[in-house]
């Protein structure tokens, strides 16, 4: 892997050269060409300067979040323990940390990397007189500067952690090892599904089969890193879950346990500290070495594949289309359609799909043990329902690239486009009315027609994206641009989610109020249902009187 | 008589502390092939995209077929064709799904819309990438994409800039031909290239812009006329543009540098 024409302070120093490409044109797909010439390049030489710098600095800046993310996560996860301390809880706060580290390097490792592999930032490397084992080397070494900052965290943070708690060396070493394992078993996969997602993603249309493969596996991939990015709620809920295992579980639930990786080295920890279980600490001794065998080989392949990204390109193996129809729609849910492929193709964005399942998952699962379908229930899912509908809203102006440079040349206003997308992400809410109405159904209510508020609220839902657009776009600036840059416009993120929570909670509270005073929640229903539809009303009004000239 | 496609008079637009666009005055008629040339940074592109509509100009007056694309860019855009410099189109779409977003925003008819494209597909030699994803095409074949996606409207305007760009001679002829029969049937071509022989063979007029400034424009008689009757349009160009010394200078020096 290593070659010899190269040294490492040389290569190293290189290797600044593909990582500053790689930011460079992340930054370009997610603010537009135009923004970058017009704004920047033309006004002269320091200030591409600045804004090179400033480039730099943001991504630096994601990594440092990404860090702390992991840092904090890591923290909890021993602070949540009942058992302060014991060998318990440090058996508990290590396991956790290690699937913490593990789920946040794999979410960071899996956005990543595919631009990595799409962007090709060693391309212009391949002019100049270097060997391409050397170019491979580079870009193993741009890959680990896209990363210092998280793995040094992942691997330190944890250990520290537990020689603060413990005062032992050998523990602390071992959640070490713990963590490097982890590191390395997360990239290994972050890699493995990334060519995976890079592969399928990228593949010609052949058959209705495959777009339907297509489709399942971004619907996947988006559950998964919205699972990920969930995993905060996770350590609330496993610290009792696994407590409980632990101190009343049978000795093959134990050993199951320590099975897994993150596990496998608590349990070792424990048994250093003087953990009581022979079993389990020879089952975690057997179970962590395995691990570590099995990080070394991981680590081998994924340097491997990471040196072999230079080589892989899109599928060239054409073949004649069956036929050159096309299937034409209108204005907004042609500009819908574009969205949802353009969204579904790009690892970071793909979670866009999965929004109606998870906005499915997330109202269900609180309903499912409960008797009755009360108020409180159904305003919450409701609401839970409406914000995630706006975080839709951000990821389809963030999925625009530099293809909104082709959409500024076609007879689409701005009104068009901003109906278009809140009527994308007003689809993404659809299943939670769907849900509470067959729950209104299946199960009792406490009043007849309650489980229909969420339907009622769908006017409001596209309301709040309308106005998150509006504020967005304000953010914009003079050539309104339609796309977001989430890193650089975060007031206007916050400000456009404060005002859209606004417009989606004020039917909720009409709702409320007109319960309080009448008594009678059918007149309450019809005051909502006025309400949300008086909202989206004014804001298609408001979008459509707003003077935006291109 | 007709209206002129294009009517532009002390145009401005400025980026930053850089002038672009420092005030031409032009006409383009209806009917004619129209070739916009210049140095790189000139502003030929900025030109472009305020007839286009894209961009604002800071000043001046400007009419496309009768409209102001200031204050009715939807209507502009909807007459004209526009090919950018750089094709950045929607990458990860593939060429079938890129046509059936521009035909559906363009709210085109679904019958004639299919038989352009197939033509257009087949005489650009991309069928066997209709269903690639365009990130995966050459420039040229990008370029193609793009050209295609400008004629799909029957749009009585083509704007063109550098639209021989990464195209292979087969598809240059075609453009060309495409670009004379559209003018021939009274619609109307502007098009910025850096290859003098194309604009001396395609274009009835031309403009010679430099430093956002108009410095000349006419038949190819006329500029000759204007420039002490130079043989050919590089001299023309060269002359007009104040260029000739210096470049003969440039060349002597770098004969020297590289021995």
């Amino acid at each position: 892997m290593m070659s010899k024409e190269m040294k490492f302070t040389e290569a190293w120093k290189l290797s600044q050269i593909p990582y500053q490409e790689l930011v460079f044109k992340s930054f370009i797909k997610s603010r537009g060409i135009s923004y970058i010439s017009k704004t920047h390049l033309s006004n002269g030489k320091s200030s591409n300067e600045k804004m090179i710098r400033r480039v730099i600095r943001s991504a630096v800046g994601n990594k440092i979040v990404v860090a702390l993310i992991i840092a904090v996560a890591s923290f909890i996860s021993f602070i949540q323990s009942e058992y302060q301390y014991t060998t318990l809880s440090i058996l508990i706060g290590s396991s956790l940390s290690l699937l913490m580290i593990f789920g946040y390097t794999l979410l960071y490792e899996i956005q990543f990397l595919p631009s990595m592999l799409d962007e090709q930032p060693t391309e212009l490397l391949y002019s100049l007189p270097i060997y391409n084992s050397d170019i491979s080397y580079i870009l193993i070494l741009a890959f680990i500067r896209a990363m210092d900052f998280i793995i040094i965290v992942d691997i330190a943070v944890p250990s520290l952690l537990v020689l603060i708690l413990t005062h032992s060396l050998l523990a602390s070493f071992i959640e070490m090892i713990g963590a490097i394992t982890s590191v390395a078993l997360a990239t290994g996969l972050a890699i493995y599904l990334s060519k995976i997602f890079y592969q399928i993603a990228n593949r010609e249309k052949r058959s209705r089969t495959e777009s339907i493969v297509r489709l399942m596996f971004t619907v996947v991939w988006g559950a998964l890193v919205m699972s990920l990015a969930l995993l905060y709620n996770y350590n609330t809920y496993l610290t009792p879950s696994l407590e409980k295992i632990i101190t009343e579980s049978s000795m093959s639930s134990i050993l199951i346990l320590s099975s897994i990786p993150s596990f496998s080295f608590s349990f070792l920890i424990s048994s250093t500290l003087g953990g009581k279980s022979y079993v389990a600490s020879y089952a975690a001794i057997g179970f962590s070495a395995l691990y570590v065998g099995l990080s070394v080989l991981v680590i081998l392949w994924s340097l491997r594949t990471i040196a072999t990204f230079n080589n892989l390109h899109h599928d060239t193996n054409r073949k004649t289309p069956r036929d050159l129809k096309l299937v034409l729609r209108g204005q907004t849910v042609g500009y819908s359609i574009k969205d949802f492929r353009i969204a579904s193709r790009n690892p970071t964005t793909a979670f866009l799909l999965a929004a109606p399942v998870l906005e499915a998952a997330i109202v269900l699962f609180p309903l499912i043990t409960a008797n009755v379908v009360g108020t409180i229930t159904v305003l919450v899912g409701t609401v839970i329902g409406g914000i995630f509908t706006c975080f839709v809203v951000i990821g389809l102006l963030t999925a625009e690239g530099t293809g909104i440079e082709y959409t500024r040349t076609l007879p689409l206003s701005t009104n068009k486009v901003m109906h278009s997308k809140a009527f994308t992400a007003t689809i993404s809410y659809i299943p939670v009315p769907v849900i509470f109405a067959l729950l209104g159904v299946i199960k009792p209510a406490i009043f007849n027609f309650i489980s229909l508020i969420p339907l009622w609220e769908l006017p409001a839902v596209a309301a709040a994206a309308l106005v998150e657009m509006m504020i967005i776009v304000k953010s914009s600036g003079e050539e309104r641009v339609l796309i977001f840059n989430l890193s650089s416009s975060i007031l206007y993120f916050i400000a456009s989610i404060l005002v859209s929570c606004l417009v989606l909670g004020l039917p909720l509270v009409s709702f409320i109020l007109t319960n309080l005073i009448l008594g009678q929640k059918i007149a309450s229903e019809i005051v909502l249902a006025l309400v949300s539809s008086a909202e989206f009303i004014i804001m298609m009004h408001l979008t459509n009187v707003m003077n935006y000239s291109r | 008589m007709l209206l002129p496609a294009v009517e532009i008079r002390d145009l401005t637009k400025t980026y930053g502390m850089i002038r672009a666009i420092d005030g031409p005055t032009l006409n383009i008629n209806q009917g004619e092939i129209f070739g916009l040339l210049g140095p790189n940074g000139s502003g030929k592109t900025t030109t472009m995209k305020i007839i286009s509509g894209i961009l604002k100009p800071d000043s001046g007056h400007i009419r496309v077929l009768g409209f102001d694309p200031v204050q009715e860019p939807i209507l502009v855009k909807n007459r004209i064709g526009y090919v950018p410099e750089t094709p950045t189109l929607y990458e990860s779409l593939t060429v079938r799904d890129f046509f059936e977003f521009v035909s559906s925003v363009r709210k085109l008819d679904k019958g004639s819309t299919a038989t352009k494209v197939e033509a257009l597909t087949k005489a650009f030699l991309l069928t066997d990438y209709f269903d690639s994803p365009i990130a995966s095409l050459s420039l040229g074949n990008r370029q193609k994409v793009s050209i295609i996606a400008a004629f799909l409207h029957d749009p009585q305007l083509l704007l063109f800039d550098e639209p021989l760009n990464g195209l292979d001679a087969r598809s240059g002829k075609i453009l060309k031909d495409l670009m004379s029969h559209h003018a021939e049937k009274g619609g109307t071509v502007v098009f910025s290239t850096h290859i003098m022989e194309i604009a001396e063979h395609v274009c009835k007029n031309i403009g010679i812009i430099y430093s956002g400034r108009l410095i000349a424009q006419g038949s190819i008689n006329d500029l000759r006329r204007y420039s002490d009757n130079q043989e050919t349009l590089e001299e023309v160009f060269l002359k007009l543009t104040n260029e000739k010394d210096t470049i003969e200078d440039t060349i002597k020096i770098l004969k020297n540098a590289l021995g």
